[in-house]
């Protein structure tokens, strides 16, 4: 090595305890040459926000394989707690998780097909004074910029946030999945599924064609969706309401005292359990609708369809309803009956009741 | 020591998440303490939001061959330029904005008629006759400039991303969306013609009515999720006047 050395001119070997210092410091930070402006790969917000360093995973310079990067990123609370996080990633998935913790903590992970492609994916974070967190990524046009498609390009977030913040997510294609959380949320996609497990407190959901699950939802629902399925497993809150136009909703350990689930064209499945003086309505334009209910108390039934199956001794009113009365028919009971309403216009409507154990 | 002066430039670039770690706090710190700063960045903060709901502004389509033309050209001087300039550009930034061989002597050029110039100027200023309170001969002979002739600035048109291109796709999602919903309610509305001939008038009343409302809501509602919200209620009001019309008529269509 010193033979080496030795051989070269004097300016090289001075500089080279230099280079090695510089090359370790990379080395140990995974900073890229390129990414060396603060800003490239997470943006700082203006927050007392802990900056992790970015580990990317790229192909040799210049070169057109595949380049990720990681990166990772804590925000602590200034002065007010986080109470809202405000998200919007239409280039990938988000999951955001609950913990008893009071920091935001954010990983990144972009995708692109080379360097010059993942420099143009952004991630801007900010913290606002009111307890609200933004998270946004976009992809920039520069003019330079060589046409990217869509889906050569991709940002994941995964959140771990304060139990008791409000989540406001939207994504396109991605999965939006919230779990373990206290303070409800507010969701959006375009295609891409969506997630809610463990959740307290009010949930809307929305989305185009994304398959939406909810489960172990403790608090008001209202999902809707145009043309994909609703599952709901475990729903307990005040109210329930679940539209579909092309898609099934399939509902099971349902308990909500109001509970509205309707298709345009699509089977309704439901397990529900029927609340003292609760209101049941489950109606399809075209498709089937099955209902098994437990109970508690007195229940009245009334269903119309193309076929009626109410499973008990019902009687048909001259305007075409079938109607059953289940329970005790004293006045107390008649005070808290719950009423179920079931309408399948142009499908056959089933429903039976599971007895509860005394 | 910050002041006015010095935070004012750095808000956009605040307000954008895009200042590091130590110059955001600085900003911050500055913010909490001044008001008028803090005027500034609620009406910078104000603008970008207004700029941000303006619809998108579709060029016109020569404007676009014209840029597509500069880019073209652009990728053929930048395949002209010397292998160890490309190689330089990839690892440092500024380096790719480095001037080519002509537009270096160009520069050079004009640097020259500048020095020159200046040099004449100076030599014409010292044979001036001096005047006793004169601060200096360049503030008493140097005439005062004549206000420029203002030319309007060239308004920027936003450049239309390649069709191609990520942000392209990103900027057509919220249509996208608007569009399917849009496609339901045409489908739901389909529907409701069938079935309303058999509604009595006073139903059919109450069902134009209601959906006369909510299309008023939608056209209300700021374009993108608001107005997909508002799609959304007049959905779920078609659905149930279809699917539980004597329910939805009854109470006036509001459940």
């Amino acid at each position: 090595m010193s033979a080496i050395r030795r051989g070269w001119p004097a300016a090289v070997t001075a500089a080279m305890p230099v280079v090695a210092v510089v090359g370790l410091v990379a080395l140990i930070t995974g900073e890229r040459p390129a990414a060396a402006e603060p800003t490239r790969g997470s943006a700082p917000p203006p927050g007392s926000m802990r900056r992790a360093t970015p580990v990317p995973v790229s192909a040799a310079p210049g070169a057109t394989a595949p380049s990720s990067e990681r990166s990772r990123l804590s925000i602590e609370p200034a002065g007010h707690a986080i109470t809202r996080l405000s998200i919007e990633n239409p280039l990938g998935d988000v999951k955001v998780e609950g913990y008893d913790g009071t920091a935001i903590q954010i990983e990144t992970h972009k995708f692109a097909p080379d360097d010059d492609a993942l420099d143009r994916l952004h991630i801007s974070l900010v913290p606002n004074p009111d307890g609200t967190v933004m998270i946004k990524t976009t992809a920039d046009g520069g003019k330079e910029a060589r046409p990217v498609a869509r889906r050569a390009v991709r940002i994941d977030l995964v959140i771990r946030a304060p139990r008791d913040a409000r989540v406001e997510a939207a994504v396109g294609s991605g999965t939006l999945e919230v779990i373990n959380m206290d303070a409800g949320g507010d969701l959006d996609t375009a295609s891409g599924p969506i997630s809610v497990r463990n959740v307290q407190g009010e949930v809307l959901t929305h989305s185009v064609s994304g398959m939406t699950r909810l489960a172990q939802v403790f608090g008001s629902v209202d999902a809707q969706t145009l043309s994909s399925d609703v599952d709901l497993d475990t729903i307990g809150g005040e109210r329930l309401f679940a539209s579909v136009h092309h898609g099934r909703i399939e509902g099971r350990r349902v308990r909500a005292r109001d509970v509205e689930l309707t298709t345009t064209d699509g089977q309704i499945v439901l397990e529900a359990e029927a609340a003292l003086r609760g209101h049941l309505v489950v109606s399809s334009l075209l498709g089937d609708v099955d209902v098994q209910l437990r109970r508690h108390g007195a229940v009245v039934v009334r269903a119309r369809g193309t076929k009626v199956d109410l499973g008990a001794a019902a009687r048909t009113q001259p305007n075409g309803w079938v109607e059953a009365a289940i329970g005790p028919a004293d006045n107390a009971a008649v005070v808290e009956t719950a009423l179920v309403e079931i309408r399948a216009a142009q499908g056959n409507v089933k429903f039976a009741i599971i007895e509860s154990r005394p | 020591m910050t002041t006015c002066e010095t935070i004012q430039p750095r808000l956009t670039a605040y307000l954008d998440g895009e200042l590091a770690d130590d110059h955001g706090s600085v900003v911050r710190g500055h913010l909490r303490e001044c008001a008028a700063c803090r005027q500034v960045a609620r009406d910078e903060a104000a603008l970008r939001d207004g700029l941000r709901m303006l619809p998108p502004v579709d060029p016109p389509q020569a404007l676009w061959a014209g840029v597509q033309a500069q880019l073209a050209a652009a990728e053929v001087a930048d395949a002209r330029k010397p292998r160890w300039r490309r190689a330089v550009a990839r690892w440092v930034p500024w380096a790719r904005w480095m001037p080519t061989t002509p537009q270096l002597a160009a520069g050079s050029l004009v640097a020259a008629a500048a020095v020159g110039m200046l040099t004449w100027r100076a030599h014409r200023l010292s044979e001036l006759p001096s005047r006793g309170d004169a601060p200096s001969p360049v503030a008493l002979t140097e005439p005062k400039p004549e206000p420029p002739h203002r030319v309007p600035a060239a308004v920027a048109v936003p450049v239309a991303p390649s069709p191609d291109d990520v942000t392209a796709d990103l900027v057509a999602d919220p249509a996208r969306a608007t569009a399917s919903y849009d496609q339901v309610i045409e489908e739901l509305m389909n529907l409701a013609t069938s079935a309303r001939t058999g509604w009595t008038d006073e139903q059919n009343a109450a069902f134009d009515a209601r959906v006369a409302q909510l299309r008023a809501a939608i056209t209300r509602a700021a374009p993108g999720r608001p107005q997909q919200r508002a799609q959304g209620a007049l959905i779920r009001a078609l659905q149930k006047a279809l699917v539980r019309d004597d329910t939805l008529l009854a109470s006036g269509g509001t459940r």
